[in-house]
């Protein structure tokens, strides 16, 4: 189990910790409720430390990238980034990423903890002879995700050297040792992840709680990316679907002219039509939160449809909410559903995303 | 409820380090002090179980039954509990609720024997109330003891505290 440089400031905090992609994180300190609403309403700090960073440099590596993932970063600037996506060949979803352009030929890729060793694997793969490094620096940087509308204010007053960059931006300074700025975050709020040296990192963090962001562990952090409909890799996303059934069609560019691994099973999907899609699923009676794995079926209660993908209680809207993979003739805006909970059923429908 | 902070001095002493982009210093300032050891709250007056249930016998017709003082902070944010029906017969050991806080499912085992006489409704609405008041009005369901000896082997609420530390 690999331990966050920031474990022992979790300990000191009173956080209780728990295995989370082979990591010891902090799943919560005060309690999910209460740090929740700090990033709905003012500012937490999550520990990323467990995140992947990888850098792709060389004077053919946007070129590279662009056949690599969905979206097309021929529509990056420097300094900027955007929500992507790394595929197999049959167009299941190897990992979904954030990449960042610093450069013309310098790339700054975050992803997830869980896939770090198979995206590493895959794309070295398919690096060319040369012309592209592809260094994996997971392990030199430690991270911390701060969120929530008071972001800008409690920065603004902590590093007012530090300029944060515009939404989706990334920024590199030189402070305390290297500091990377990234203007995105999980909890669709306004925010930043700030990756820095391992060994500099307790010093960002300590500093960020000091004036006033609120410790927030992995619970609340599902609990906001759920809310606003966000896909968790490895429950929502998998090698099984693809990013259309998963309604990411958005960040899929099928018109790249050069294509991109998992193109061409993705354009005969469109083609064809969907058979399922990720559909967000909301109780509309009083019962116990959703959970990953419980039944969803027809409103009849007798034709099972699919399973849970993500299921929690909404701190937000104060009821279960969820998503699945259902059939496409049941995944529409409105279709009544049953969710089978300790063999009770309970009335739930298909919602729009994002919940809140 | 958020810690306490004192972000004055510091973070205006981290403001010039920064804004001047010195070399930082190592040092770690910490304004956050960890959790006192706070003493666990339970009183000696009821039986506890190594599950963290308690039962209050002092009542001749039948024992409340609830969750430890304990057990309701590891839980943390109680928003959902299922208790059993009126009538039903449960064994010492025997799982007859399940609490949810956000984060997972839990079951809850009876610590002792006998039929559940009355539960809890206003829990329905106020879950909550575990967290608030977990020996009061957090309590779960009323038990009528089919076999009394067998608070003995509970534990008392000095024993329980020991338990836990």
């Amino acid at each position: 189990m690999e331990k966050s440089p920031l474990h022992s400031l979790h300990l000191s905090l009173g956080a209780r910790l728990a295995p989370f992609a082979g990591w010891e994180m902090p799943i919560q300190y005060k309690g999910i409720v209460s740090e929740h609403e700090a990033v709905r309403k003012s500012v937490g700090v999550f520990d990323i430390s467990h995140m992947g960073e990888f850098e792709v440099s060389g004077a053919g590596a946007g070129e590279w990238l662009n056949r690599l993932l969905t979206n097309d970063n021929r529509a990056l600037a420097d300094g900027q980034g955007h929500y992507t996506l790394l595929l197999n060949e049959e167009g299941g979803v190897i990992d979904d990423l954030l990449l960042y352009r610093f450069q013309a030929d310098r790339y700054f890729l975050v992803v997830n903890a869980s896939r770090i060793a198979e995206d590493f694997a895959w794309m070295s793969r398919h690096l060319p002879a040369e012309g592209v490094t592809l260094r994996d620096r997971s392990g030199e940087f430690g991270a911390v995700a701060v969120q929530g509308p008071m972001t800008l204010s409690l920065w603004t007053e902590l590093a007012p050297g530090l300029v944060l960059p515009e939404r989706n931006g990334i920024v590199g300074y030189d402070a305390c040792g290297e500091v990377i700025l990234c203007r995105t975050g999980y909890t669709g709020e306004d925010g930043f992840e700030l990756f820095a040296p391992v060994e500099k990192i307790g010093h960002w963090f300590d500093q960020l709680v000091a004036s006033g962001a609120i410790p927030c562990g992995l619970g609340a952090r599902d609990t906001l990316r759920l809310e606003k409909g966000f896909p968790l890799n490895g429950s929502d996303l998998d090698e099984r679907h693809t990013p259309l059934e998963a309604g990411l069609g958005f960040f899929v560019k099928l018109d790249k002219e050069e294509g991109f691994i998992g193109c061409e099973a993705l354009r005969a999907q469109r083609k064809e039509g969907l058979s399922q899609k990720l559909a967000a699923i909301r109780l509309k009676e009083k019962a116990p939160p959703l959970r990953h794995g419980y039944t969803v079926l027809e409103s009849d209660g007798k034709t099972a449809l699919g399973e849970l993908t993500s299921g929690s209680l909404s701190p937000g809207l104060g009821v279960g909410i969820g998503m699945a993979y259902l059939p496409v003739d049941h995944a529409a805006v409105g279709t009544e559903l049953k969710i089978s909970i300790r063999e009770k059923l309970y009335s739930a429908e298909v919602v729009k995303k994002p919940f809140l | 409820m958020p810690r306490e902070t004192r972000p004055g001095r510091g973070a205006r002493r981290q403001k010039a380090l920064i804004s001047e982009n010195r070399i930082c210093h190592e040092t770690i300032i910490r304004f956050v002090e960890p959790d006192s050891i706070q003493s666990v709250n339970a009183p000696d007056h009821l039986h506890f179980s190594e599950s963290h249930e308690w039962v209050d016998a002092t009542a001749p017709e039948a024992a409340s039954v609830g969750i430890s003082d304990h057990a309701q902070e590891e839980l943390t944010d109680v928003v959902y509990l299922e208790l059993p029906t009126v009538g039903r017969v449960v064994s010492k050991g025997e799982a007859f609720a399940v609490i949810e806080s956000v984060k997972a499912a839990n079951d809850i085992y009876s610590p002792v024997s006998g039929e559940i006489v009355e539960v809890n409704s206003d829990l329905a609405e106020s879950p909550e109330a575990i967290n608030e008041d977990p020996y009061g009005v957090g309590w779960m369901v009323k038990i009528k003891l089919s076999d009394p000896a067998e608070l003995d082997a509970l534990m008392t609420g000095t024993s329980y505290r020991e338990h836990l530390s």
